[in-house]
């Protein structure tokens, strides 16, 4: 445990305050194991308690293999878990929805249909109005910066407009929850930077909730509103951080933020979470 | 541009030296004959042969135009190719959709797919005659088992992840397979439809030596009863030059309408 290292343990005592009591979102007792039942069953993830409210920014991180996209996919509803339940609003996750849009580490775009037509792809399946639809997709084109490219196709664009066109998509849907799976990690660090900046005036502008998956504890307490630190496999949650950069999403310049002491001092703290686990 | 500059040299280069591979290979042929290093008996010249097709293109070879059985030959192999693709795209689609049909099919396809077409013609001509239903069949069972090999595969290797973020965008299954798994699985579908069209084409010369009285096939054999070399290679030569043209109107159109192809 990582209580050696001065590290603030909230609750202080073996079970971590995840905010499970109550939320928006729930998970109860979530567990998951691949090839449960069989004899190469792996455990992914220990029983995970975790609950957030809405328009809260979730930022889940941890050593690769961790299993926080595994806890993703059970929201997603691509994976149902192996123990526990996970809800929504008090209605139980039974399968992937349009109230939770994701974006994916690889855009996984559809290189058959154009910048438009990918961004407008939710509101058509779901049979919205013509006008409905060309309204979104221009608004959403517009605010990540892809209007002009709107009839060129995905694999005319660079990665970061590729992940950019990702958003838009998830965002044209108006999900209630955004699911991001490392959406940044195949960026180089400038596109990143960016990215990181609009991803936050986006939330702040929508007011939406978010679960953000990543490995970049840098990235992760500058964008959540809370980090959550999980630990090597099979994943349980270690902690659970209040972080305040969030809110300045806006005021501040990014890189003032991330060079300043007490953005520094926290991000210490998560990493020293984390080697203190990786080490004990 | 410069890039547009060495595609059009690159262009200029295959076109050159294809038609450089295509002259030696004649005069090579001209040769053997004119130096008298094969009995012109064994090997008609390239004249012979030129001389052949514009005799047979003006009087037609017994009782047949060249055109009816360039015709013929065409219709058969492009009926017996549909038939494979209309019954082998949906069965590979179902399979790949759904493992019980996977694993129903799937021992019977990979059964038939290694097996030499010819084997069935004795068969086929039993139940079905000797006329064009049992010819078109030989070639629909030969395209359909690598159409529906083709297009298993296809679904199978359609990315998950594209699947699942149409499901979080709301699509419903039937959107699913029509606006993400079915495009997802054109570029190998086509491909399999490819080498389906040639397999069914390299066939169709031997569906045509059952009893029959048109097309290149026919020819071919009955020219070779009389020892005319000069129409054997003519049909050759003829069977050859048809199936790199439907080659080509199928990557032509897999070119135009599958832009995506490769890229991601």
């Amino acid at each position: 445990m990582p209580d050696h290292l001065g590290v603030p343990a909230a609750g202080g005592d073996a079970v971590p305050d995840t905010g499970a009591a109550s939320g928006f979102v729930r998970f109860d007792q979530v567990s998951v194991t691949y090839g449960a039942g069989t004899a190469q069953a792996v455990p992914a993830l220990s029983p995970t308690d975790l609950g957030f409210a809405q328009g809260d920014f979730i930022c889940i991180v941890g050593p690769s293999g961790c299993g926080k996209t595994t806890l993703m996919q059970t929201l997603a509803g691509f994976l149902k878990p192996t123990s526990g339940t996970v809800s929504v609003a008090g209605v139980a996750v039974t399968g992937p929805g349009p109230d939770r849009g994701v974006v994916f580490q690889h855009a996984a775009l559809f290189p058959w249909k154009t910048v438009a037509a990918n961004a407008g792809f939710g509101p058509a399946m779901r049979g919205l109005p013509k006008a409905e639809r060309q309204a979104r997709v221009e608004y959403w084109l517009n605010s990540v910066g892809l209007w002009e490219f709107r009839n060129r196709y995905p694999y005319q664009l660079s990665g970061g407009m590729q992940q950019r066109l990702a958003i838009a998509r998830a965002l044209a849907n108006e999900p209630d929850i955004l699911l991001m799976d490392e959406p940044f990690g195949a960026l180089d660090a400038l596109t990143r930077e960016k990215m990181q900046e609009e991803l936050h005036a986006v939330w702040k502008r929508r007011g939406m909730t978010v679960l953000f998956i990543t490995h970049s504890v840098d990235e992760a307490v500058y964008l959540g509103t809370d980090v959550v630190v999980m630990s090597q496999r099979p994943g349980r949650i270690l902690q659970r951080i209040a972080a305040p950069f969030a809110r300045l999403a806006g005021e501040r310049d990014i890189r003032r933020i991330k060079a300043g002491a007490d953005f520094v001092t926290l991000r210490e703290q998560v990493l020293a979470l984390i080697w203190g686990e990786g080490g004990g | 541009m410069s890039g547009q500059g060495a595609a059009a040299g690159e262009r200029w280069t295959r076109l050159g030296l294809g038609t450089l591979s295509v002259a030696i290979g004649l005069g090579v042929w001209q040769a053997l004959g004119s130096l008298h290093l094969i009995p012109s008996g064994l090997l008609a010249s390239p004249a012979e042969v030129w001389a052949a097709f514009i005799d047979i293109s003006r009087h037609g070879y017994r009782g047949t135009s060249l055109g009816q059985d360039v015709i013929a030959t065409l219709l058969r192999a492009v009926a017996g190719f549909a038939v494979g693709t209309l019954v082998g795209v949906p069965l590979g689609l179902w399979m790949g959709m759904s493992r019980l049909t996977a694993a129903a099919a799937d021992w019977m396809v990979q059964f038939l797919r290694p097996l030499p077409p010819l084997s069935f013609l004795v068969l086929l001509s039993l139940w079905l005659g000797t006329g064009d239903t049992a010819k078109i069949g030989l070639l629909a069972l030969t395209a359909f088992p690598i159409i529906t090999s083709a297009t298993y595969a296809a679904v199978g290797s359609v990315s998950r992840q594209k699947i699942q973020a149409a499901q979080s965008l709301g699509a419903s299954s039937g959107q699913i397979f029509c606006h993400v798994l079915l495009p997802a699985a054109l570029p190998t579908i086509s491909t399999g439809l490819r080498i389906a069209l040639a397999a069914a084409f390299s066939t169709v010369v031997a569906a045509e030596l059952m009893a029959g009285s048109d097309g290149l096939g026919w020819m071919i054999f009955s020219a070779s009863q009389y020892l005319r070399n000069d129409i054997i290679l003519l049909g050759i030569i003829l069977l050859g030059l048809l199936g790199m043209g439907l080659n080509s109107l199928l990557l032509g159109l897999d070119r135009g309408l599958i832009h995506w192809r490769g890229r991601e």
